[in-house]
């Protein structure tokens, strides 16, 4: 599957069969994260990726937006205290940038491996950073959900002539 | 009701109230609109719950995918995710 066919097959995924995640696909999901844009190349992503069976009941209890069954959850975190050395006052913005740009290439690398994914900014911090062990300087900005799409959505339509402007924008 | 025991139905209750509770705090920073697909999802999971302890009537697996048709739709419609709803309440006075 090319980079195109990737961008626009991917679906925010809701259900999922029980099928496992083999984890050196999930090392190679992350290491996917890891080659996306970073500011300054700050490279202040952390990446926890849970498979376990009781912890993911409990990250479904405290992600509300963690829709569906799947059976992995990637956190996205930002280690807060490297990343206010590199970016100063422009870390809060910086940092949710760098993480969605690693959260989309780790759902593009699913995709093309036969994966579903959903990106998921509906959680409870505090309580995310205590489930997965996280000191309280690195910080859990996005979760993505992986598994075995059981039933992709179908895609609400992209209005592309309605958004794209060239040389100038009008109304 | 099969005759798998009910072991697991307390915890999954917990984690339903967990659910809500996280929820109940979330929404007050978060669209309005997610208000209802919270609470069709709590009812999605509660009815997930129960299937999984074999609690279940002839009415449950079209129940719970009646909930899962309307939650796909909230993201794509809302006109759809209403007219879903709308579907749904109706089957429940079949």
């Amino acid at each position: 599957m090319d980079v195109s066919e990737a961008i626009r097959t991917r679906r925010s995924v809701r259900r999922y069969t029980d099928a496992v995640v083999r984890r050196q696909v999930l090392r190679k999901l992350v290491e996917a994260g890891c080659w996306a844009p970073t500011a300054g190349n700050a490279q202040t992503w952390r990446f926890v990726v849970v498979t376990d069976g009781a912890r993911m009941r409990k990250l479904r209890m405290i992600a509300p937006g963690f829709g569906g069954k799947a059976p992995v959850a990637i956190a996205v975190c930002q280690d807060m205290r490297e990343a206010e050395r590199h970016w100063g006052s422009e870390t809060a913005q910086l940092a949710a940038m760098d993480s969605a740009m690693a959260a989309l290439n780790i759902m593009l690398e699913a995709q093309s491996d036969g994966l579903g994914t959903c990106v998921v900014a509906s959680f409870n911090r505090a309580a995310l950073q205590r489930l997965l062990g996280l000191p309280e300087h690195v910080v859990p900005l996005l979760l993505v959900a992986v598994g075995h799409a059981k039933a992709p959505p179908a895609a609400p339509p992209r209005d592309v002539d309605g958004v794209c402007f060239f040389e100038a924008y009008h109304e | 009701m099969s005759s798998r025991d009910c072991e697991q139905l307390p915890a999954a209750l917990e984690e339903l109230v967990g659910f809500l509770i996280v929820s109940a705090r979330g929404l007050m920073d978060e669209p309005s609109d997610y208000g209802p697909m919270r609470i069709l999802d709590a009812a999605g999971r509660m009815v997930e719950a129960l299937e999984e302890q074999g609690l279940t009537t002839t009415d449950t697996p079209a129940l719970h995918e009646g909930i899962e048709s309307a939650l796909d739709a909230w993201s794509s419609s809302t006109d759809e995710f209403v007219a879903s709803l709308d579907a749904l309440i109706l089957r429940l006075v079949e």
